[in-house]
């Protein structure tokens, strides 16, 4: 009888643990993004300038789109690396910024303050954000020479992947130029 | 070593303008972009087009087109609440995925469309309902299986009980038989 228990109860507990350990080995905070390994989405954004950016214009050369707002504590964090990533990897790698449900005057004030990495994009009614799955800021998507989203960085994006990712689109060319 | 370098570049980069990235931005107030339902200013903004292919339907509008803009957003999860859906939440994502399924509706595109379309950008996660095919079958039939099984044992146990509860009886007959009997 003992041994039947046992063996119930095993039989009981055994799955709910298997469905335990898989569900543990990921952060349930990070939504795996679909879009990664799929084309980017292609947008036409004004800068806080007037200036209009357009993502297919920059085909050619590895993109680094950032969706962002100052009322983001991880946003001011990952900003001095941005800032750092954007000259050494300037004329080679675009930074964007696209902002993310904030006033573009809060925007301006900020990169006045701390540092411009790169045009930060007024996103009307925030379908750009949409397009890319945005759940909240700060989101980085990593768009090599061929538009195509390689990598994705979910909160602060950390210096080993900023370096990784970037050096890894860097030294891929592209599949048009061979 | 390249690497290192680099990454200790990086890694400088950030201890040193900690001081003013660690400062709390509390004392900006908070303004959020209002959506606009609809209407968006002409060259600017993204391309759905190629990914959503051809509206598979007719424009909404009126009553039509709240009605189904209410239906696909009560299908869909506000990506910055807990379980809530867009149709149930008034944050500014909420209101902008609110926007943008009135806008694909009125062009046309049928309501899987739409449903696809936020399935595509965000990942099954963002459906309420997940969809049944492959591990989320468990998710229906894991709660038959259980009631399934719980009935078989009832049953089992109850045979069980009514066997030994027979066999105590004959047991007992027969001793009263032989008692008589002599």
């Amino acid at each position: 009888m003992n041994r039947k228990v046992l063996l119930v109860g095993v039989g009981i507990s055994l799955p709910l643990l298997l469905v335990l350990g898989f569900a543990f080995r990921h952060d349930p905070q990070i939504v795996e993004s679909p879009l990664v390994g799929k084309p980017a989405p292609n947008f036409r954004l004004a800068d806080l300038d007037g200036n209009i950016v357009d993502l297919a214009e920059l085909r050619g050369r590895p993109v680094i789109v950032n969706f962002w707002a100052t009322y983001c504590v991880p946003c001011w964090a990952e900003h001095p690396l941005l800032l750092e990533g954007s000259r050494r990897w300037q004329g080679e790698i675009h930074f964007l910024g696209v902002i993310f449900q904030d006033d573009p005057d809060l925007i301006a004030q900020f990169t006045a303050e701390y540092g411009r990495w790169g045009p930060s994009l007024v996103d009307e009614g925030g379908r750009v954000a949409i397009a890319y799955g945005v759940y909240g800021p700060p989101e980085t998507f990593f768009i090599d020479r061929d538009g195509v989203i390689v990598d994705k960085a979910i909160g602060a994006v950390s210096p080993e992947q900023l370096l990784d990712v970037a050096e890894g689109m860097l030294a891929r060319p592209a599949a048009a130029t061979g | 070593m390249r690497r290192a370098t680099a990454l200790l570049g990086l890694l400088a980069a950030l201890a040193f303008a900690a001081p003013a990235a660690a400062q709390e931005p509390d004392a900006r107030p908070r303004v959020a972009l209002p959506p606009a339902e609809g209407e968006f200013r002409p060259g600017l903004g993204v391309e759905t087009s190629h990914e959503l292919g051809d509206p598979l339907g007719r424009p909404l509008s009126g009553e039509e087109l709240d009605r189904a803009v209410a239906e696909v957003a009560a299908d869909i999860r506000c990506p910055k609440c807990q379980a809530l859906s867009i149709a149930d939440s008034g944050a500014a994502s909420a209101q902008a995925m609110r926007a943008e399924a009135r806008s694909l509706l009125s062009q046309g595109y049928t309501r899987e469309q739409v449903v696809g379309y936020f399935e595509q950008r965000y990942g099954e996660f963002v459906l309420l309902q997940p969809r049944a095919r492959g591990l989320n079958l468990l998710v229906w039939a894991a709660p038959a299986g259980i009631v399934l099984l719980g009935g078989l044992l009832v049953v089992v146990r109850l045979r069980q009980r009514r066997r030994s509860a027979d066999e105590g009886l004959d047991t007992y007959l027969r001793q009263v038989e032989q008692e008589t009997a002599t």
